[in-house]
């Protein structure tokens, strides 16, 4: 197993700076991906391992994720109203990447998650919270920015279907199943109908 | 009445403008004052009334070992963590390539466990090779002046005080080669404390660590001369002990900062300016200012004459700067009337008619120095928000972009980046060493592995590419065109209304002397004797002259 180097956050953001650049970034997207690194550092977040995985896909080429975010917070960080629908790339690597950039339009314009047919994969909060959902994975898959729904007073919790179908489905792991038995046992040995 | 009580000066001279005050041959006449990091410590240290202490000392009779200095503030206590070697001559070197050192320190947040004493001793004297956690907030190492330590220990071990002449003629036992702070190997994050009060101004933990080594550089001579002489040797004349700074040895890796670091550039340049201005604008002077103005005089004077350099560049701003010293010692006797209105701010106009750049950035200098009361707030400004403004508002036409250049770099138009001369230079890392260097474009290789240090050309190549858009493009289609500009663009735009962030110069520039933004820098540490072995390497002297750890009132 590997060690563990113990990071300062202004070490990893100077290291993948220079790797970023190293990889072929110019200097200003190399700047971008170590303030992304430190950003998702910052939230305990393997920021050093999901650069070395995306930064080994951009150098054969291949989007990136630090190259999408700031296309799009470029355009909508400092706008206002709801966020038109962008889709991502597919299969793009370090997804988690986008995070810091989706924070920056959160800010201005509200809660904005990466979404999928399947439900959400990540939501980003105006603070920079960030909540994962029950679709998200280390590679983009059909997934699209969209602003997230306000949510509602914390009286009420806000569940996707899919995560309520998932524990559901748990849930009915504590119940017995039907038997004649059961049934004849469910209730009254008398009519009800008196 | 305390600073904080003050009301805020009133202002009528307005600060010098960038276009004078940035330029690198300015600059490179900077020279240290009451607002520079190490007197803004030793101000605190005092005032809050830090307390010190030196509680382990374990050094054997050849000088190896052990100790811990321990600096406790009224809410926190740091620790000075050395380690003593016993180095070879043959392998003393200042050089970032050295990988063993007659000393090694780390500053630790609070006060050492055994167990921390056990893991710095592992890896603090390995220095880069080795890493420290976030419980140090800064890793250094020292290398001996073999004159000076050895005839210090020779004489004291014979129970005799060294040759003051031979104190002066190096000032300092050990100089050290690197102090790293913030984030570096492991260390804490300076945002991790830069809330601090006692850390909010640049360099606080460095410049503590390099107080506190400079009483250890004299506790192990006095250590070892006890260990030769016995019975005879006597400790060092605490006079003489007062003339011992620590002695710094740095090259190029300094150069980058002032660079890499605009808004912490300008929060510097303007906390400076300010004072001047402030000062500038008394409208009389107290007579207590005149006998103090007279007496920093006196001392720049002394200090001027023996200082030592044998760089013909050093050595000409030395002849200018004494010929100034004496100069503004007989106008000021003779001619400056300390009675008329505004006095200060005419000896400063007599200084900039009658004085070199060097006489004038001494004169600066020794302006504020008895003015600690109308200046000294403004200690509180040297720190920067580094963060702001690195978001880039892509919606921001090109139109809009072009005339924030024009009004902010129109200081460019001096450079002509078609010729060679202005560009033959190149900042790089390298490989083997990972230090910046600066090569030759046209006689070296791996330019294309060029750090963006050269901001006026790279600035200028901005302004090209957008000579070639339209009015109404947004920045973010421009960026997504053309990402090899978005630092120079980013730049552009996190610094409007810094007026003192640029170095209004080309420092790819085939006459561009390193050795002057090394020495902006190091006056605003608090420096002196700067002393150049080359147009990029130097050494200098820190707390020459200021009290020890001992000499403070606790």
């Amino acid at each position: 197993m590997d060690d563990v180097l113990d990071m300062a956050h202004s070490e990893l953001r100077s290291l993948v700076t220079k790797a970023a650049r190293g990889a072929g970034l110019s200097w200003g997207m190399a700047e971008e991906a170590g303030w992304a690194a430190e950003w998702l550092a910052r939230r305990s977040l393997p920021a050093g391992k999901w650069a070395a995985d995306w930064l080994a896909e951009a150098i054969n080429g291949k989007p990136d994720p630090v190259g999408f975010g700031t296309g799009l917070a470029d355009r909508l960080a400092f706008g206002d109203g709801p966020l038109p629908q962008e889709d991502l790339p597919e299969d793009m690597v370090a997804p988690a990447y986008i995070l810091p950039f989706l924070h920056l339009i959160a800010t201005r314009r509200g809660p904005v998650e990466l979404a999928s047919p399947l439900g959400r994969a990540v939501l980003v909060e105006a603070d920079g919270t960030v909540v994962f959902g029950p679709s998200w994975s280390e590679r983009a898959r059909s997934w699209r920015v969209q602003s997230a729904r306000i949510r509602q007073g914390a009286s009420r919790a806000q569940v996707e279907a899919s995560v309520a179908e998932c524990l559901e489905r748990l849930a009915l792991r504590t119940t017995v199943p039907p038997s004649d038995a059961s049934r004849r046992n469910a209730g009254s040995v008398t009519s009800d109908n008196d | 009445m305390s600073v904080a009580q003050r009301t805020e000066p009133v202002v009528e001279v307005a600060p010098r403008t960038p276009d004078v005050v940035m330029r690198l041959s300015r600059m490179g006449s900077a020279h240290p004052m009451r607002l520079s990091f190490l007197r803004v410590l030793l101000r605190r240290l005092e005032n809050e009334r830090w307390r010190f202490e030196r509680t382990l000392w374990e050094v054997n009779d050849r000088g190896v070992g052990r100790a811990v200095y321990r600096a406790q503030g009224p809410f926190r206590t740091y620790s000075l963590v050395a380690f003593a070697h016993d180095l070879p001559d043959e392998m003393r070197s200042d050089r970032v390539i050295a990988t063993a050192w007659d000393a090694t320190f780390a500053l630790v947040d609070g006060v050492p466990s055994p167990a921390d004493l056990d893991r710095l001793s592992a890896n603090v004297p390995l220095q880069e090779a080795g890493r420290i956690s976030a419980k140090e907030l800064s890793l250094s190492r020292a290398n001996r002046s073999v004159r000076l330590f050895s005839h210090v220990v020779d004489r004291l071990a014979g129970g005799r005080q060294p040759d003051p002449a031979e104190i002066d003629a190096v000032g300092y036992l050990m100089r050290t080669t690197a102090v790293y702070g913030s984030g570096k190997f492991g260390a804490a994050d300076r945002d991790e404390i830069a809330e601090r009060p006692e850390l909010t101004a640049p360099f606080q933990a460095e410049m503590l660590s390099v107080w506190l080594i400079r009483a250890f550089t004299v506790d192990i001579a006095e250590h070892m001369a006890r260990a030769r002489g016995g019975a005879k040797a006597v400790r060092l004349d605490r006079a003489l002990r007062r003339r011992l700074g620590v002695g710094n040895s740095t090259g190029l890796g300094m150069a980058p900062f002032l660079v890499r670091h605009p808004r912490l550039l300008n929060s510097w340049m303007t906390a400076r300016e300010m004072a001047l201005a402030r000062v500038r604008s008394l409208p009389e002077a107290e007579p207590a200012a005149v006998d103090d103005f007279w007496a920093a005089l006196e001392e720049a004077r002394a200090n001027a004459l023996s200082w030592r350099s044998d760089h013909p560049a050093q050595m000409a701003k030395l002849a200018d700067l004494r010929g100034d010293l004496a100069k503004l010692a007989q106008h000021v006797r003779s001619e400056w009337n300390c009675a008329a209105p505004m006095p200060w701010n005419t000896l400063w106009l007599w200084g900039e008619a009658h004085l070199s750049e060097e006489g004038q950035e001494c004169l600066l200098a020794l302006l504020i120095e008895p003015h600690g009361a109308v200046v000294d707030d403004l200690s509180d400004a040297l720190h920067a928000d580094e963060s702001a403004g690195f978001a880039i508002d892509g919606r921001m036409s090109i139109a809009r972009l072009r005339d924030i250049l024009a009004r902010d770099y129109a200081w460019l138009q001096r450079f002509d980046f078609a010729d060679p001369a202005q560009v033959a230079r190149f900042w790089y890392v390298s490989e083997e060493k990972l230090e910046p260097r600066l090569g030759n474009r046209y006689q070296e290789s791996g330019q294309e592995r060029e750090q963006p240090l050269g901001i006026a050309r790279d600035v200028s190549l901005l302004a090209a590419a957008l000579a070639q858009e339209a009015e109404d493009c947004p920045l973010s289609a421009f960026l997504l065109r053309s990402p090899e500009h978005r630092h120079s663009l980013r730049r552009v735009l996190a610094l409007r209304g810094l007026p003192y962030a640029e170095i209004r110069d080309n420092i790819l520039d085939d006459a561009m002397l390193p050795i002057d933004i090394l020495r902006c820098k190091l006056a605003f540490f608090g420096a002196t004797r700067f002393d150049p072995r080359s147009d990029r390497w130097v050494r200098i002297s820190l707390f020459q002259g200021q009290p020890y750890p001992d000499e403070m009132a606790g």
